[in-house]
């Protein structure tokens, strides 16, 4: 367990405070295998029913194909498979979300195919903790950008740019499970 | 901005002065205003002592004018006239001294964020300008005077801009190359120093795009420029020491204008009689003007009018055939401000008075007061007739130590002057032509020239390269007027014909053009989907009416996209040629270089990328493929070689040909080199493609295997990997001793494609129908299968290797039995192979896209992906790859051309 209170925690208290206060602000949340998930609602450009999706072999597994974006090719991601998470069958419920960020120059578009948006909520600088260290269960936790708690609800915040460019990030599901665990 | 402003005004400022009639308060207003202006910007731009001296003459000037004595507005006009010449100076040192300590307050005073734009601005306009200046070159070697007067705008805007943002190698050397550009010198000696000045400013816009320090000071070409000049300076002294007989006309031609015009002014100033009023009104003469000592002036005048009235017929006969613009008829008016001063101080009356009617008469036109029609024209060529007469009077004079005639029809003449020049326009005398009709032609058929003269001329011509209109100046002696009537008849019926076919063009922004064109293919495919929706048929008709014109006006409007984009070849093409004959040059061999349809248009960045592919396929072609001259003689070929750029359109695609008429490709020696390195077996056979195929391998081209073979092949795999880029083909063709053709086969355009949608188990492909041979349903005699392993196909005597798609993509529920399916042949660089799918669905026009960002970035089976009519995205094969995989091993595409087919060929026939 990632135990609170070591002394880079100590030292570095200033620095949380900081980067709470940074990250307070709206989130889109969304469900993926009962988890909770949330996207800082700018990088939202929109959302659209599971539509036709063209499959391309021959690449990574977790991309689900391409879809025709008003005139724009766009890569969809099956967040579930990208997380290591159990494939299911899409419901009603399924949706991608079009996300779109800028580094550099250049913007990406990228959708992501989830099981259930739930709200756009906001999350205030006192909600969110540091992202829990996962060294332990090998993990990186360079792609959370925190952890938000509101009702006993935990959302796990998610930065979508370093989730969709990092090639591996299976290990997201496990960090989920100890963020339920550590609320718990 | 106020930089250049401020050069502006002093230009306008010594032409005013030049122009400046000291009688007349009107032109000293002019001065006066200009000079406040002067005042004003120079205080804006820092100069404040200079500005403090302007005003100062401005307050004189304002009351010289306010008195009404004649002499104290002359004593005004010389004061101006030696102001002027130490303003010039002392600005031009002010600048210089800024310009050398780089920026106290261009950039520094200036808006960073603004300067990079306007930086960012100067790069490109640099870039254009010099993609612009070979044409230009070539144009002006040719002897276009057009393209010379453009070459000289385009230096001398981009000098401008540089002065103004604080770049001052770039306007040192631009303006020594402007100074340059001035002084008489060879076409062939220009054009390689122009050249010279071309690659250097390319290589300094290149470093400056990228934020990279100078690495040349541009001190070499300064020094081939002839070095700075410092004009001013010269023309401050030179005012007022210069013996007025000593202007000759190249110092008129080829200094900045201020000299010429300031000795000028001083010259009339010293002995400006008033127009006389009555002349006599028959020949009369009067006693010898001149003394002793002014005989030899006498002398260096009449060798310089001469000189002077040649330029002036020139200069009549371009604007004839070119139109008047301001740089020639500023030359007309030069020449006769020069005769006129020279001539006053020489007491020439008659010249001074017939010099002077037209001088005002072009000084009409040149400030737009009045057109340069035809009948100023003749006018003019009437009065250098007469000035040739009288300057012969004067040496007739000079030389018998008689007293000068004088003529009578100087007075005609001058009335003539005077009523034009009052805006009464004289009848012209004309020619009939018609269109297309040749100069001597016309001259012949208005019975100004006889038939044996033009005959004669035309003869002559073909040594002399001249016009027929200079020629039949210089041997018949047909008057330049008369020539210059013909030639306007000529261009009437030029004009007639094209009556409305002046084009504008504008500027846009590429990255607009690539939005709209890509917008349009949207439309064009949203179109197809509602137009071929089921239940179109459902609605009225009046609707699906509507819907029609929809369909054709999208159609119109894809048309206009993609010619949007589209540029003629003959830019690339032209630098072609100039690299051919700096090739030939260096290597000793005589080459011509034939163009042929540099008209043909394509994408834009398509002939971008043509430019890598066709320099290293020309270098190759004047290195290897090309003999000596001694060699080429030996063969009993002509000395002088051909090397061929050709290009048109052929079947919805565009051909690019080069060809050479060199030795060939020496395909046993390739061969040899082949099998050494292991690329063939021992004594396979390959068909002539398949041997100049082995030509692009990388690393064929090795120096020793340049020289084994007969040198083909250095930078080929960069040629047809680039054109491959593109989607174009390449294909060689070579006949030992007679040449070798290299034909490149590209698409129209890049952003659209012909694409066949196949179907292979649940998923659709597009494959580009360029890369298409044939699609053919196989029988089962047709099948082969090697080693247990390798399938093949024998299509028409060819074996092909079988590539079963759904297994190299993981697709499901394709047909596995090759009989029950369709098998495309596809060509690839290594090869053609035969492509097992289910179906050809249909052929489709699609927008090329990039697939999008998180598709595993090291797949290569993919070229891109396309929106389908159906709305769904679909995925465009990459033929290179996937013909690869079963030609290469696994590899795909340029590693994997080891070419194991004919090898395989082999064992095929040992299991037969």
């Amino acid at each position: 367990m990632a135990t609170v209170g070591s002394e880079e925690r100590q030292e570095s208290l200033n620095g949380v405070e900081e980067a709470a206060h940074r990250l307070a602000g709206k989130y889109m949340t969304f469900k993926l295998a009962n988890e909770e998930y949330g996207l800082e609602i700018l990088r939202v450009r929109e959302i659209i029913g599971l539509m036709d999706i063209t499959r391309v072999p021959k690449t990574r597994d977790y991309v689900r194909g391409v879809i025709n974006l008003r005139g724009k090719v766009v890569t969809v991601v099956d967040l579930r498979v990208k997380f290591a998470m159990e494939r299911t069958e899409s419901t009603d419920q399924t949706v991608i979300i079009v996300v779109q960020w800028s580094a550099g120059n250049t913007s990406t578009t990228m959708g992501i195919l989830v099981d259930e948006v739930l709200e756009v909520m906001n999350i205030g600088p006192e909600q969110i903790e540091p992202p829990p260290d996962l060294r332990a269960s090998k993990g990186d936790t360079d792609f959370i950008l925190g952890i938000g708690k509101a009702e006993k609800r935990v959302i796990c915040l998610l930065d979508i740019a370093k989730v969709l460019s990092t090639e591996e990030v299976s290990y997201v599901s496990a960090l989920s499970k100890e963020g339920t665990t550590r609320s718990a | 901005m106020t930089f250049s402003n401020c050069e502006t005004l002093f230009d306008d400022l010594t032409v005013c002065t030049l122009s400046v009639d000291f009688g007349e308060p009107k032109s000293l207003q002019r001065c006066q205003q200009l000079l406040s202006e002067l005042s004003s910007a120079l205080l804006l731009e820092g100069f404040s002592e200079l500005a403090d001296d302007v005003r100062k003459t401005v307050e004189l000037l304002a009351a010289a004018l306010e008195s009404n004595r004649k002499a104290a507005r002359l004593k005004a006009a010389e004061l101006l006239e030696i102001k002027l010449a130490q303003l010039t100076a002392a600005f031009a040192k002010a600048r210089e001294a800024r310009l050398l300590d780089l920026d106290p307050s261009s950039l520094a005073n200036s808006d960073p964020m603004a300067n990079a734009e306007l930086l960012a601005d100067f790069v490109v306009n640099v870039r254009s300008v010099v993609s612009d200046l070979d044409p230009l070159i070539e144009a002006m070697r040719q002897g276009d005077l057009n393209a010379e007067g453009e070459i000289k705008r385009r230096v001398h805007t981009i000098k401008g801009e540089s002065g103004m943002l604080g770049l001052p190698i770039l306007e040192r050397t631009l303006h020594a190359a402007e100074s340059y550009l001035e002084r008489p010198a060879s076409a062939w000696e220009r054009c390689d120093h122009l050249l010279e000045l071309r690659d250097w400013l390319a290589d300094r816009v290149e470093e400056l795009g990228s934020g990279r320090p100078f690495d040349n000071d541009g001190a070499e070409l300064q020094e081939v420029f002839g070095g700075r000049q410092s004009a001013p300076n010269v023309a401050a002294s030179a005012a007022r020491t210069a013996l007025p007989a000593k202007v000759s006309l190249p110092a008129t031609a080829g200094l900045p204008t201020s000299l010429s015009g300031l000795t000028n002014s001083v010259v009339s100033f010293l002995g400006f009689p008033p127009p006389a009023s009555a002349t006599e009104p028959v020949n009369s003469t009067v006693p010898v003007p001149w003394d002793d000592t002014e005989a030899d002036l006498v002398a260096e005048f009449l060798r310089e009018s001469n000189e002077n009235l040649g330029s002036v017929d020139q200069l009549l006969l371009e604007i004839e055939q070119q139109g008047a613009d301001a740089e020639r008829v500023n030359g007309l008016f030069r020449v006769f401000h020069t005769l006129k001063g020279v001539a006053t101080f020489l007491h020439l009356t008659q010249i001074t008075e017939l010099s002077h009617t037209t001088e005002t008469m072009l000084d009409k036109v040149r400030t737009g007061h009045l057109t340069s029609g035809p009948g100023v024209l003749d006018l003019v060529f009437d009065t250098t007739t007469t000035l040739r007469k009288l300057a012969q009077c004067v040496e007739k004079s000079l030389q018998e130590g008689c007293p000068l005639q004088l003529l009578a029809e100087v007075a005609t003449l001058i009335e003539r002057t005077r009523a034009v020049t009052a805006g009464v326009l004289p009848a012209v005398e004309k020619f009939e032509a018609q269109l297309g009709e040749k100069l001597g032609t016309i001259l012949e058929n208005s019975g100004a020239v006889a038939h044996e003269t033009i005959e004669d001329c035309l003869a002559s011509q073909r040594d002399s390269g001249r016009k027929l209109g200079e020629e039949l100046m210089e041997r018949a002696s047909i008057a330049p007027k008369v020539i210059a009537q013909a030639i306007r008849a000529q261009n009437q019926a030029v004009v007639t014909a094209n009556a409305g076919k002046l084009k504008e063009v504008v500027k846009v922004d590429l990255e607009r053009v690539d939005r709209l064109v890509e917008a349009i293919g949207e439309l064009v495919i949203v179109e197809s989907m509602v137009s071929n929706a089921p239940e179109i048929l459902m609605l009225p008709t009046y609707l699906r009416t509507h819907l029609g014109q929809f369909a054709k006006i999208t159609r119109e409007l894809q048309e206009l996209g993609m010619c949007m984009r589209m540029v003629p070849l003959r830019a690339e093409f032209q630098k072609m040629t100039r690299m051919i004959r700096d090739l030939a040059r260096r290597s000793g061999k005589t080459i011509r270089a034939e163009l042929h349809g540099e008209a043909t248009e394509m994408d834009r960045s398509m002939v971008e990328q043509l430019a890598d592919p066709l320099v290293h396929l020309i270098r190759n072609a004047v290195d290897h493929g090309i003999e000596t001259p001694e060699e080429r003689l030996r063969s009993g070929k002509s000395e002088v070689a051909t090397v061929t750029l050709a290009a048109a359109h052929e079947g919805g695609k565009i051909v690019v040909e080069i060809s050479d008429d060199g030795r060939g490709i020496n395909r046993d020696a390739v061969l040899r080199k082949a099998i050494s390195r292991g690329l063939i077996a021992e004594g396979a056979s390959l068909s002539d493609a398949e041997v100049y195929d082995l030509l692009f391998m990388p690393g064929f081209s090795t120096a020793e295997a340049v020289t084994e073979i007969s040198g083909r092949g250095v930078g080929m795999d960069v040629v047809k990997r680039n054109i491959e880029a593109i989607r174009g083909r390449i294909t060689t063709h070579s006949v030992p001793g007679r040449g070798t053709t290299f034909r490149l086969v590209l698409p129209l355009t890049l952003a659209i494609i012909d694409g066949m949608v196949i179907r292979c188990g649940t998923e659709r492909f597009i494959l580009p129908t360029l890369s298409i041979v044939e699609s053919l349903q196989p029988t089962a005699d047709m099948l082969f299968r090697v080693t247990g392993k390798a399938e093949l196909v024998l299509v028409r005597g060819e074996t092909l290797p079988l590539v079963r798609l759904d297994r190299i993509l993981g697709v499901d529920g394709a047909e596995p039995d090759p009989t029950k399916a369709l098998l495309v042949i596809v060509e690839s660089v290594g090869g053609r192979a035969a492509m097992l799918v289910d179906d050809v669905v249909m052929k489709q026009q699609v927008v090329i896209k990039t697939l999008g960002s998180g598709i595993d970035e090291t797949q290569v089976f993919y070229a891109g992906a396309a929106i389908l009519s159906n709305g769904r995205v679909g995925l465009i094969l990459n033929v290179e790859a996937i013909a690869g995989v079963a030609l290469g091993g696994g590899r795909p595409a340029l590693e994997a051309i080891s070419t194991p087919r004919p090898v395989v060929e082999n064992s095929v026939s040992q299991l037969n």
